[in-house]
């Protein structure tokens, strides 16, 4: 599935410009990394692409489909069953157990997924046996791997993740990118990890809401490099 | 499901409006349970009979409660006779017991025991005329001699049987009492029994029956109708405000919760019907126990409206399920409604929401919530302008929609004000770090610092107006009462409902003896008094029917008896108070004398049932009794009302302490003491209290200033507005302590 952004912008009042007339193009099934420094707009972009927040200019088509002319139940019926998303804070539910957590999207879709699924779904991130933890009762990288079992579990032609290996370490990272890498789905990511990144097809650097910069799939080292030159600028 | 795995994991957090549906179901349930009951009753002492024959019934308006008219015992034997039925003929009978009149009985025949099925428990029927049959509760046995009195005077009896009835039962009745009804017992048809009486007479059965209910129970009845019906309206509406109230209130403190369900896919149309599920869950259950509560509750209301002398000592709570469905029904409709208004607001949730921890809200106002504010203001401000021109009898009425609309307005237009209000109430505690914290969470939450202090408004606002309404109400009246009586000392009754024979007898003065008399069927208040030599009547009477100096009146007397009065006078309005005037002693000695106005020299020690009040005390028990009713009401409704509202104000700041535990968590793990984060909740539940009172105030000074103006108007002299302000700072502190309790307390020591 392809999702394009045309001169996307977000404003947050008047003073903060999170997004400022960004243009990107998500193809069919490539996996796509974001970097840039804190504040720089990565969420933002993420969430509009998304659907789950509204630009104040620009457009987003997803499939063809322009997101400014559906309502809100429409934006969140495409959403359910197209758009995968593993946010940044991992914002489970806390009085669910992993196992619910993890149904919960396809439950509210009115189709819950067999026991079964919901194990081995949990068992490709590495959580084969906590199914019956409380989010209070998982460390933070579990934490992170519930909400993207929760967004693998949907079959999503697109998922967008928010810093997925923000709380893991470094093997636990490469399982989970390499999961990333072969997810039959069209990937964005958002990455302060240039191993991380090294995963995707390309790079895209965002800086102060400007897309600054764009890289073909290149080396953790050369991601680093380009990173450290282009903070120094600012 | 999942609306049921929804309530059962947000369980504590339900707790909140669970309690509201509770609260508002019971009081729902008990009020109509009260009102249903509050319909006239059979009497107890014609629980057994089929069918009785009566005098055809005064043509009065409802609202007055004149005596039952009745045959003389010459007419209705004949008539008795053809029925096979037995004469009923209450008279005044009141057994002293210790040199005190005991509680108030009635007397009649031992013959109408029947009627009632009342029997003999030991001993046997009195069988002469210095016998009596005495109920067990007088504690007497057969062979005891008890003093009654009677309208003669007390007499000494000796007690021949003890009943299982309330009655004292006579051989005889005293001279010229007459019959109120024609009891008929056993299998009559009540049409053929009408057939054989004609139009001449009105033939009750079953539930009909309550007509022959004592007047002054029937009017006691109708103050409780008025006290249960304001009870009713007042109880609706606090029910529907906070049921309406808290689970909006719900719904704001779960807008974290809704925006993260939103982000994984939940539509609108689904987080709506899931929150309609879920109240509907809770309003069912809640509503199951409110209603128990209510039917345990009612009668135990039902005593206390006895003994403040709103209900007559008859009246028992009936469990009709109809009001207990409709009260059930009216909580599920309520919490659904309520929810489905806040579930708008909720379903509005950007799914980003969840994503923000912060709980700052930056638009507390939306467009709605103007427009419902702006027009319960208005629907406010006329029905106080109603009111400034009301007549007495709708003055409440229109009061109180303009305090409900008062308080739904400014509940719903206060995030506007709490900020600066918050402000303005931290300013001397600004300089500490706990009060910069109050006052930011007060300005960033307006929202739910207005939600807590909605109840803290209700409460203070209801008070305030009910007290302050009696109080400048009977400031006003007091304006009005300054007639001079024309003696020095006044004999009234003391434990009895007035003074016998015997008693006026040994005390000359000028004897007060109300009664009614009949004109064909239309009652007419008559004053017997001492002073009057012949028949007296007012201008507008005369003129209203055609009499003169001179002209004859047939009218019916208390007994039963025809009398033909010839007028000796017409005289203006305010010369005859009750509209006519005869000499005392044509009124028939079963009426009980009202007051004796003592000559100067003439005041001697009063007989039994009797006491001796000087002139102002006169005037001023007169009002004293008007006054302890009214205050009664007031306490009633205020004491119903305020103990619901202080629960629903503890309810909304628990609700409010446990919502926000997370953010005091981060402020301990900051490096905030356990006493820090203490005073930190106290000082907001003591700015919660304080914007609800002022807020409160300010809705029920707006209602006083329309009653003032309306009394005003009615009086045509200025009142001044009076506010019972102890009261009040009551009110006002027992939010605070409640307050308190809910918010500090509950919170982890360490
Ligand atoms: N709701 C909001 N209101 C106001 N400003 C906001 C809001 N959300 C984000 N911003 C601002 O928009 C800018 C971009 O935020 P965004 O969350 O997209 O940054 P980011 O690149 O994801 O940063 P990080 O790497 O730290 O997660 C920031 O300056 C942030 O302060
Ligand atoms: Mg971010």
């Amino acid at each position: 599935m392809t999702i394009e952004l045309r001169s996307v912008t977000k404003t947050y009042g008047e003073k903060v410009t999170a997004l400022d007339g960004v243009s990107a193009s998500f193809a069919e099934g490539t996996f796509t990394a974001i970097m840039g420094p804190s504040g720089s707009g990565k969420s933002t972009l993420l969430h509009c692409a998304a659907g789950l927040d509204r630009p104040s200019a620009g457009e987003i088509i997803i499939d063809g489909v322009s997101l400014t002319g559906l309502s809100e139940t429409g934006l969140t019926l495409l959403r359910r069953q197209r758009v995968g998303f593993v946010f940044q804070a991992f914002n489970l539910v806390s009085s669910l157990t992993a196992a619910q957590n993890v149904a919960l999207p396809r439950h509210l879709a009115g189709n819950k997924p067999p026991a079964k699924e919901i194990t081995s779904t949990l068992a490709q991130v590495g959580l084969a046996s906590r199914e019956s933890h409380y989010p209070s009762e998982l460390s933070g990288g579990e934490q992170q791997r519930v909400a993207l079992a929760r967004a693998l579990i949907t079959r999503p032609a697109v998922l967008f993740a928010d810093e997925p290996t923000g709380a893991l370490d470094s093997k636990t990272s490469r399982g989970v990118m390499e999961l990333l890498r072969d997810f039959p789905a069209t990937v964005v990511m958002v990455t302060h990890d240039p191993v991380a990144a090294s995963y995707a097809d390309r790079v895209l650097l965002l800086s102060d809401g400007h897309m600054v910069d764009e890289l073909a799939k290149s080396s953790a080292d050369a991601i680093a490099a380009k990173m450290a030159t282009m903070e120094a600028s600012c | 499901m999942l609306s049921l795995a929804s309530v059962k994991a947000n369980r504590v957090r339900l707790l909140g409006s669970f309690v509201a549906l509770l609260l508002g179901v019971t009081m729902l349930t008990l009020t109509a349970l009260l009102l249903v009951s509050a319909k006239p009753q059979v009497p107890q002492r014609f629980s057994a009979t089929t069918v009785a024959v009566t005098p055809l019934p005064a043509q009065a308006p409802s609202d007055t409660f004149p005596d039952h008219p009745r045959w003389t015992i010459a007419e209705a034997t004949a008539l008795a006779e053809k029925l096979h039925g037995v004469l009923d003929t209450p008279f005044y009978a009141q057994a002293v017991i210790d040199g005190k009149p005991a509680k108030a009985t009635a007397g009649n025949t031992w013959a109408t025991a029947v009627l009632g099925n009342t029997r003999v428990t030991s001993g046997s029927a009195p069988a002469n005329a210095d016998e009596v049959a005495v109920p067990a509760d007088l504690g007497r046995q057969p062979g005891d001699t008890v003093t009654i009195l009677t309208a003669p005077g007390p007499r000494d009896y000796r007690v021949s049987a003890v009943h299982d009835g309330t009655e004292l039962y006579f051989r005889d009745v005293p001279p010229e009492t007459g019959v109120l009804a024609i009891g008929v017992l056993g299998d009559v048809d009540p049409a053929a029994v009408k057939a054989i009486v004609g139009s001449q007479a009105q033939v009750l059965a079953g539930s009909e029956l309550s007509a022959l209910e004592p007047p002054g129970d029937a009017r006691t009845r109708w103050i409780g109708m008025q006290v249960l019906t304001a009870m009713g309206a007042l109880s609706a509406f606090v029910a529907v405000f906070l049921v309406a109230a808290t689970f909006s209130f719900s719904v704001l403190q779960r807008r974290r919760e809704f925006g993260l369900l939103r982000a994984v896919g939940a539509t609108p149309g689904q987080l709506r019907r899931l929150l309609l599920r879920e109240a509907v869950l809770v309003a069912a259950s809640a509503g199951a126990i409110g209603v128990a509560l209510g039917v345990v509750g009612a009668p135990v209301v039902g005593s206390l409206l006895i003994d403040a002398g709103v209900e007559p000592a008859s009246f028992t709570v009936r469990y009709d399920p109809l009001p207990m469905a409709a009260a059930y029904l009216t909580g599920i409709a309520v919490a659904a409604a309520g929810v489905w208004i806040a579930s708008h607001r909720a379903a509005r949730v950007r799914p980003l929401e969840a994503l923000r921890v912060a709980e700052a809200e930056r638009r507390p106002m939306t467009r709605s919530r103007w427009i419902g504010g702006v027009l319960a203001a208005a629907i406010g401000v006329l029905a106080g302008v109603a009111t400034a021109s009301a007549d007495a009898l709708s003055m409440p009425t229109y009061a109180g929609l303009t305090a409900m609309a008062l308080v739904v307005a400014m509940s719903l237009l206060s995030p506007v004000v709490v900020p600066p209000l918050a402000r303005v109430l931290m300013a001397p505690l600004s300089r500490s770090a706990v009060g910069l914290l109050v006052r930011q969470n007060a300005a960033t939450a307006a929202r739910r610092t207005a939600a807590t202090a909605a109840p803290v408004l209700l409460t203070v606002a209801f008070t305030m107006l009910v007290t302050g309404m009696v109080a400048t109400g009977a400031s006003a009246y007091a304006a009005r009462r300054a007639d001079a009586l024309p003696t020095a000392a006044v004999l009234v009754a003391d434990g009895t409902p007035g003074l016998t024979q015997a008693v006026v007898d040994g005390s000359p003065g000028i004897v007060l003896k109300p009664t009614t008399v009949f004109l064909g069927r239309e009652p007419l208040s008559v004053m017997g008094s001492s002073q009057t030599t012949g028949l007296t009547v007012s201008e507008t009477l005369a003129a209203k029917h055609g009499w003169k100096w001179g002209s004859t009146v047939e009218l019916t007397v208390a007994s039963g008896a025809k009398v033909q009065w010839t007028i000796q006078d017409v005289l203006p309005d305010r010369e005859v108070p009750l509209g006519v005037q005869v000499p005392a002693h044509l009124v028939p000695p079963s009426v009980l004398t009202q007051a004796v106005y003592l000559a100067a020299d003439g005041v001697k020690a009063p007989g039994l049932g009797a006491k001796v009040l000087s002139a102002p005390d006169y005037a001023a028990q007169a009002d004293a009794e008007e006054d302890r009713l009214v205050w009664t009401f007031t306490l009633i409704l205020v004491g119903m009302a305020g103990g619901f509202t202080l629960i629903a104000v503890a309810n909304t700041l628990l609700m409010a302490t446990r919502g926000r535990l997370n953010d005091l968590l981060v402020l301990r793990k900051a490096g905030a003491t356990a006493g820090q984060i203490r005073r930190l909740v106290a000082a907001e539940t003591a700015v919660v209290v304080a914007i609800g009172a002022a807020l409160g105030m300010v809705v029920a000074t707006g209602a006083l200033l329309a009653i003032r103006a309306g009394l005003s108007e009615q009086m045509g002299l200025p009142v001044p507005m009076t506010v019972p302000w102890p009261t009040i700072g009551v009110t006002v502190a027992l939010c605070l302590v409640t307050g308190f309790a809910a918010s500090v307390l509950p919170l982890p020591r360490r």
